[in-house]
């Protein structure tokens, strides 16, 4: 640049040639980033088919969402060591939402628009899939939920294969009233899925003639149960249901154990998401009971051929909890059913499922309901030891999700031209 | 339940609570009171903390070492974050903030990586203090007891040391601290150490009684902010009494209606002292009690 | 010397003199790009981004929506923070309740209006109000500088801990659910007008509503700030008391800038709501509020394009990173940022424009 011209020899030209930089430098770095790849098609029928993954493996949801990924890359291993399906091999896409249900919406949209994935499985809070569940729905895309949650889902293209609260308690209630008694003290998180378990325990001991004493609600950052633990000493209580969730809640039995707290208690979560039972010594977790479609520990051959499978070729898989499980569970009905309908292409698909697929798996036999999009499934109670190792105890087959039945008629109410997409609360 | 039942109740929480809050708050407020510095990775140094008391009591090193152990390792931390980052930011509260936010997510994400997402826990100690019906942790109780022992040494350090005096007369006015011969740069890199050291050993302390998990820090920031706003300037009068007033509210709002009352009182407590004391309940003391 | 005096401008070329003497009520020395090739390459800009619906795909549309929403919530930080210099941390208080208010209203009204009209006015007038309650009870108080930032933080540290707890049927406002920390659904996508003449707009519909808004107020705000009122507001930035002196209501102003603040990002929640369909008690939590101030520290907090910019660059950032699943990804942000403070501490468009000014020895401002 030629700074010793005088001004007015450079004007116009060189102001011009500079506008026109500028607004080039601009304009380009506008460009870039913007323009997005990909097409969003899907349901093709060569190239791998792809499988779309959204579990977190990094903030607080990690403990959790890690073994949900190797459990996934176990599946896609064992199809693309096979025949693949329909020919295929498969490609998982996991993008990792780092526990923000903001990129859970961002990445579902990934997924869905831009990679155009045949299948969708993830979401561990509800929070996460109801984030996602609007993109879902306006894409029409086909869905797997894999967490145990509160229940309610009525979603035409959802499918759900976890456990519900009204699934998972019915049996524990039951097993810790007919051994323990009948008063019972709730301590649960504070927010949806505690609350709404919560009511459902409720009715369920109060239909069994028994009595709550008192529920606490906790938030989910609190760490310091000082207090609730004074309360529940001060009670006549028989048994505690402890619908703890998140590493901060993991105090509380540690408070519990070091304030003496003896009493037998009950969860639906600890344990079976974020195995407590091995991140803490022994004696914290021990006399804790639990209801399960599904824990590491399960005895049936299936479970430990698989479990074994899992560690052998991922061997950093710390725990094959309920929602890797559930994974499992998607990724084979959707390799069953894709087989089945000869295609991948999603609505055909859903209908082979929605026919009320069954198979066999790693907790013995499952099988979709039509009319709620959830499974109807075995639920076992569980004991966790004085040395942390877990005992089966009682089992109760063919459990259906009977509240969610009497008020979902996805198969006959609901088609995907015209669907029906709720989340469903029960009355207090 | 009898009065002198719930009495007593309540002030086993009430103790147990100042504990805590105390020994959170403690490096936050030589931090922040001294350099005016928001450290927002603070959870994260107490999450050090605790992973290195954790990782050491795995080797079968006795629980105190362990825990002076992970004082030992955050004090290195911040010694490098503030020779290499801080240093740079004094007088510039936001953009400090901004670099420990950054930071923080560099040591949560680092510690995942290399250790995952869980580690084995730490056993808590002592057992268990029964009076009538009701039994409670001791270790709680002898958390209390520990808080009030960090205020005094610091106290000492801050009182009868040549470092002290100088700490206090950097703190009071830099400037003329500074025209009196006081390597201030000198003064802030040794408290910004002592400050790590004492939130590493709050890390180490509370190890026994929460779950091991890189995240663990998101549960004590806001605890540990609230009561140094609250406490106010004064560093160790500040965190004493703010410790006291809000483990008082927080454990009446709590045992009368429910934690998450707890939680929200604490908020609002620090809203209403900000407004009507902005210099915190020491100032307040101090002006008072003529301290 | 300056560039910018009347002798130099005579001998631009027309085109040059036409955009000078049209931008010439948006240029002051209150904002960043002051001289006609700015507006050139503004326009430019603004041409391209009216053709990018046209010329990319659905996907890419809907990312650049998703990302354009939270700019509003940056420029109501940079209006109070970089020009009235009142940090608040709380932002995303107001950003919530805009969000939370649309979806309500919206949920309940659009079946009889046939349009979200009133839900948007409402999404920016209940956070507003909000904010003039909030900033009463902080300005009139007297308090300033760090104690502002803790007050906003724990108001909506309050709120996010309150809406958490709202999951059961009971908590709901009409037909709409508030849904607990399952956050709220449902929520309708904006159809603007009202009566018989509805607009609904789709994908690309709402990318030009949007950009309308955004163009628009980010030239109100050049205009307000280049106006005398520009000059009390960085008064109080630069010396309270001294401006206070000349006899400036230091509080009245500070209350309003701090209620029009708290309106924009109301507007950016109830944006997001409708974009997405959905929001959720963590919007107003620890790791959001801390976002905003993010994005303004690193593009610029006292410009008004390094709001812009610097929102649209790390937003797109974070979402590129989580997209490649990798365990680094925190932590290059992380370090980002740190190296970001340290090395440019002005934000990226401030030291851009001081960059290309040494380097062109041309004014395109201060």
């Amino acid at each position: 640049m030629d700074d010793n011209s005088p001004q007015a020899e450079r004007g116009p030209v060189v102001n011009r040639r500079n506008a026109l930089k500028l607004s080039g430098i601009a304009g380009l770095a506008s460009v870039t980033g913007c323009l997005g790849g990909g097409t969003g098609a899907s349901g093709g029928s060569s190239g791998p088919i792809k499988v779309g993954l959204l579990a977190d493996r990094t903030g607080g949801l990690a403990a959790a969402g890690i073994p949900m990924y190797k459990v996934a890359q176990y599946w896609r291993d064992q199809v693309n060591d096979g025949d693949g399906i329909l020919g295929r091999d498969v490609e998982l896409i996991a993008p990792d939402p780092q526990s923000s249900n903001q990129q859970y919406q961002n990445q579902a949209q990934k997924l869905i628009l831009d990679d155009g994935v045949d299948v969708l499985v993830g979401g561990i809070t509800s929070a996460s899939r109801e984030a996602m569940r609007p993109t879902i729905d306006d894409n029409s895309q086909l869905y797997f939920y894999p967490t145990q949650y509160e229940g309610g889902v009525c979603d035409e293209f959802t499918y759900v294969t976890a456990p519900t609260a009204t699934q998972q308690l019915r049996p524990l209630v039951d097993y810790m009233m007919e051994n323990f008694g009948t008063n019972a003290y709730f301590i649960a998180a504070d927010y949806n899925f505690g609350q709404i378990s919560a009511d459902w325990a409720q009715i369920y001991v109060e239909e069994a003639g028994g009595n709550v004493i008192n529920q606490e609600f906790i938030p989910l950052s609190v760490s310091d149960f000082g207090s609730t633990i004074d309360r529940i000493q001060g009670t006549d209580a028989d048994w505690v249901l402890t619908l703890t969730v998140g590493a901060n809640h993991v105090a509380f039995y540690k408070q519990a154990e070091s304030a003496g707290v003896d009493l037998p208690m009950a969860s639906t979560t600890a344990i079976g998401g974020t195995y407590e039972h091995q991140t803490t010594s022994p004696p914290v977790m021990s006399n804790l009971y639990g209801g399960w479609n599904y824990l590491e520990e399960l005895e049936t051959e299936n479970n430990q051929t698989f479990v074994e499978s899992v560690r052998e070729a991922y061997p950093d898989t710390p725990y094959v909890n309920q929602m890797a499980e559930g994974v499992y569970l998607a990724m084979r009905l959707y390799e069953e059913a894709a087989t089945e309908a000869e295609t991948t292409d999603m609505e055909s698909v859903h209908q082979v499922l929605e026919g009320g697929m069954s198979i066999d798996s790693p907790q013995g036999q499952v099988s979709i309901d039509p009319a709620s999009h959830h499974l109807t499934q075995s639920v076992t109670v569980t004991k966790v030891t004085d040395d942390h190792s877990v005992e089966i105890l009682d089992s109760q087959d063919g459990l259906e999700p009977t509240w969610l039945q009497d008020n979902c008629n996805l198969d006959e109410e609901s088609t995907w031209s015209d669907p029906r997409t709720d989340m469903l609360k029960p009355d207090p | 339940m009898s009065l002198l039942s719930s009495t007593l109740d309540l002030l086993t929480v009430i103790i147990s609570g100042f504990g805590s809050l105390v020994i959170v708050s403690l490096g936050l407020a030589i931090i922040f009171g001294m350099m005016e510095i928001i450290n927002l990775a603070h959870g994260e140094f107490m999450m050090v903390g605790a992973y290195a008391t954790a990782i050491a009591y795995t080797e079968g090193i006795p629980l105190i070492v362990c825990v002076l152990l992970g004082g030992v390792a955050a004090g290195v931390m911040g010694l490098v974050v503030e020779r290499l980052v801080l240093q740079h930011l004094y007088e510039r509260p936001v953009d400090s903030m901004v670099a420990t936010w950054g930071l923080s997510l560099v040591l949560i994400q680092s510690v995942l990586i290399v250790f995952g997402p869980n580690f084995a826990g730490v056993d808590t100690p002592f057992g268990t203090v029964s009076y009538g019906a009701y039994s409670a942790s001791a270790y709680q109780l002898v958390l209390g007891g520990v808080a009030v022992a960090m205020l005094g040494v610091l106290y000492l350090i801050f009182h009868y040391t040549e470092y002290g005096l100088h700490a206090r007369a950097t703190m009071q006015d830099a400037e003329s601290a500074r025209s009196l011969g006081i390597d201030t740069s000198r003064v802030y890199m040794v408290t910004f150490f002592i400050g790590s050291v004492v939130t590493g050993i709050a890390g180490g302390l509370f190890a026994p009684v929460i779950s091991i998990v890189p995240t663990l820090g998101s549960s004590f920031i806001i605890e540990a902010f609230v009561t140094v706003i609250v406490g106010g300037a004064s560093v160790l009068l500040g965190v004493a009494s703010g410790g006291l007033s809000l483990s008082v509210i927080n454990g009446v709002a709590a045992q009368g209606v429910g934690a998450l009352a707890g939680r929200v009182a604490l908020l609002l407590t620090a809203i209403l002292i900000i407004r009507i004391y902005p210099d915190g309940l020491s100032d307040y003391l101090e002006g008072r009690l003529g301290w | 010397m300056s560039e910018k005096d009347g002798t130099i401008r005579d001998r631009i070329d027309p085109l040059g003199d036409r955009l000078g003497a049209a931008f010439s009520t948006f240029e002051g020395p209150h904002t960043f790009g002051n001289s006609p090739q700015f507006w050139s390459a503004f326009l430019l800009v603004i041409a391209f981004a009216a053709i990018y619906p046209l010329v990319t795909n659905s996907y890419a549309l809907l990312q650049t929506t998703g990302l354009l929403v939270w700019v509003f919530l940056s420029l109501s930080l940079t209006l109070i923070w970089g020009y009235a210099g009142i940090f608040s941390f709380g932002q995303t208080a107001f950003f919530g309740l805009g969000g939370y208010t649309f979806g309500v209203v919206g949920i309940n009204l659009v079946d009889i209006t046939g349009a979200t009209t009133v839900a948007l006015i409402a999404a920016v007038v209940v956070p507003a109000l909000f904010a003039a309650l909030l900033g009463y009870f902080m300005f009139y108080g007297r308090i300033s500088g760090v104690y502002v930032a803790i007050i906003t933080l724990a108001v909506t540290l309050i709120l996010a801990l309150l809406f958490s707890r709202t999951a059961g049927s009971e908590f709901a406002i009409g037909d709409a659910q508030l849904g607990g920390y399952n956050g709220m659904t449902g929520i309708p996508s904006i159809q603007l007008g009202g009566g018989p003449l509805v607009v609904e707009l789709g994908p690309s519909g709402m990318y030009y509503f949007i950009l309308v808004l955004l163009v628009g107020g980010y030239l109100l705000a050049r205009y307000v700030l280049q106006s005398d009122y520009g000059y009390i507001m960085i008064g109080i930035r630069e010396a309270q008391e001294r401006t206070e002196m000349f006899g400036y209501d230091i509080r009245r102003v500070k209350l309003q800038v701090f209620t029009v603040a708290g309106g924009i990002a109301g507007l950016s929640g109830a944006l997001y709501a409708s974009v997405g369909g959905f929001i959720s008690p963590p919007v107003m939590g620890l790791a959001f509020a801390a976002l905003p101030v993010i994005w303004v520290t690193v593009g610029g907090r006292e410009a008004l394009l390094g709001a812009i910019l610097g929102t649209l660059g790390l937003r797109a950032l974070e979402n590129d990173l989580a997209a490649s699943g990798s365990e680094f990804a925190t932590l290059f942000l992380g370090g980002l940022l740190m190296i970001a403070v340290l090395v440019i501490p002005d934000g990226v468009i401030p030291t851009a424009l001081r960059l290309w000014n040494k380097y062109t020895e041309r004014g395109v401002g201060e």
